[in-house]
């Protein structure tokens, strides 16, 4: 897309948009539709110059600690959807703009997932990101979302993708794409 | 995808360039909320307490926006974004699914809608005079815009655009004037907001402008 336009051009246009309103409609319902309105709501407390990490450890924060206790919920989806779509760590990291040993972390637990990647992973494996982030714990679950997580942490492990892991893991997207 | 494009640093007069990227994320999202929002807040404080119109306060400019069904991969829309010095400085969201040309020689045929667009508040002269600061940066939304237009092109939708203006009378003259959209019916699906359209021809026209 080539966007090269005259200075001559930008400078009457400049002038004349002075009192203009180039704006159409508003934003926060993009976060609240995606993260629901917990996460905004959150959000608003956190004033200041907040990173998206600390942003995100407020979220956690203030989440009810049984909501986030769940087990490596987001990491076991994580490990199972890549290994069913035949997808390498290193294939995978690069799809979701992130470096291969940062997604081990994610997939072992050892780090909690930014609503970036979250997004990110839930546009690859198709199933919506404020569930998928809920289920993760980063943002307060509704019930029907926290049992669907308990379920298939319960159900999950880090052993070769068996049958019934395989139907656990579909059983989770329904969950989530159903709520 | 990342292309420079140029906006107007009004603190020096000089150009300088920014990135239109179309990889708009959460955190994008997140910035508007974090850094954008609490100044919008503040400007309508201020209004609120000299007295201004409601209608002509910031928080009416957001009309609307519980209704729409925003989703980053959902088939059809395009979202768009430009940045400089590490800072979001505007975005754009664009659908090229569900709307179709209105003109009338044009109807039917498929267009680029123009769903969200808004600069940072820092780049709005009514935000930043409430505020007692300088707006920082000009035709960020303009550049905006003009991708929407190169996006037509590209879908194959001739250069055809439609959008709502808001109910603002020199915000609906600039789109006819400097934007050459056409304007068609008070919409009353929209609040009665002023539908406005290019054609492929103003389309044309528009570029041509661009570029001289």
């Amino acid at each position: 897309m080539d966007m090269t336009f005259s200075q001559d051009w930008l400078r009457k246009v400049a002038k004349e948009e002075e009192d203009v309103r180039f704006s159409v409609g508003g934003w926060v319902s993009e976060l609240e539709e995606q993260f629901g309105p917990e996460l905004t709501g959150t959000m608003a407390k956190t004033e200041g110059q907040a990173t998206q990490g600390e942003l995100s450890e407020t979220v956690l924060d203030e989440a009810d600690p049984k909501h986030v206790q769940s087990g490596n919920v987001f990491g076991q989806f994580l490990n199972l959807a890549r290994r069913e779509r035949g997808l390498s760590v290193q294939a995978l990291a690069q799809t979701i703009g992130m470096n291969p040993y940062d997604l081990l972390r994610l997939e072992d637990g050892k780090e909690l997932p930014e609503l970036r990647i979250i997004s990110r992973v839930a546009k690859v494996f198709d199933v919506p990101p404020r569930r998928l982030a809920q289920a993760a714990g980063v943002v307060i679950p509704d019930k029907t979302t926290a049992l669907a997580a308990l379920a298939f942490a319960a159900s999950s492990s880090t052993k070769p993708l068996e049958p019934e892991q395989r139907e656990a893991l579909h059983e989770f997207i329904r969950a989530l794409a159903a709520i | 995808m990342k292309v420079p494009v140029q906006i107007l640093d009004l603190s020096s007069g000089a150009f300088v360039e920014a990135g239109l990227f179309d990889e708009v994320t959460l955190e994008h999202f997140v910035e508007t909320q974090r850094d954008w929002r609490p100044m919008v807040v503040e400007a309508t404080k201020s209004m609120i307490r000299r007295g201004v119109d409601p209608m002509l306060q910031p928080r009416h400019w957001h009309w609307n926006w519980e209704n729409k069904v925003p989703q980053l991969q959902q088939f059809g829309l395009t979202f768009y974004g430009i940045e400089y010095a590490g800072q979001l400085q505007g975005l754009m969201k664009v659908d090229l699914a569900k709307h179709a040309a209105r003109v009338t020689t044009q109807a039917g045929e498929g267009l680029a809608y123009i769903d969200y667009l808004e600069v940072a508040p820092w780049n709005l002269r009514e935000i930043t005079s409430e505020l007692g600061q300088n707006q920082r940066f000009g035709v960020v939304g303009m550049n905006l815009y003009a991708a929407a237009v190169k996006l037509s092109l590209e879908a194959g939708f001739d250069g055809r655009v439609g959008l709502h203006s808001l109910p603002h009378p020199k915000t609906e003259q600039f789109y006819q004037k400097t934007c050459r959209m056409m304007p068609l019916q008070r919409d009353p699906a929209k609040e009665n907001l002023l539908y406005l359209e290019t054609t492929p021809e103003l389309a044309d026209i528009f570029l041509t402008e661009a570029k001289r």
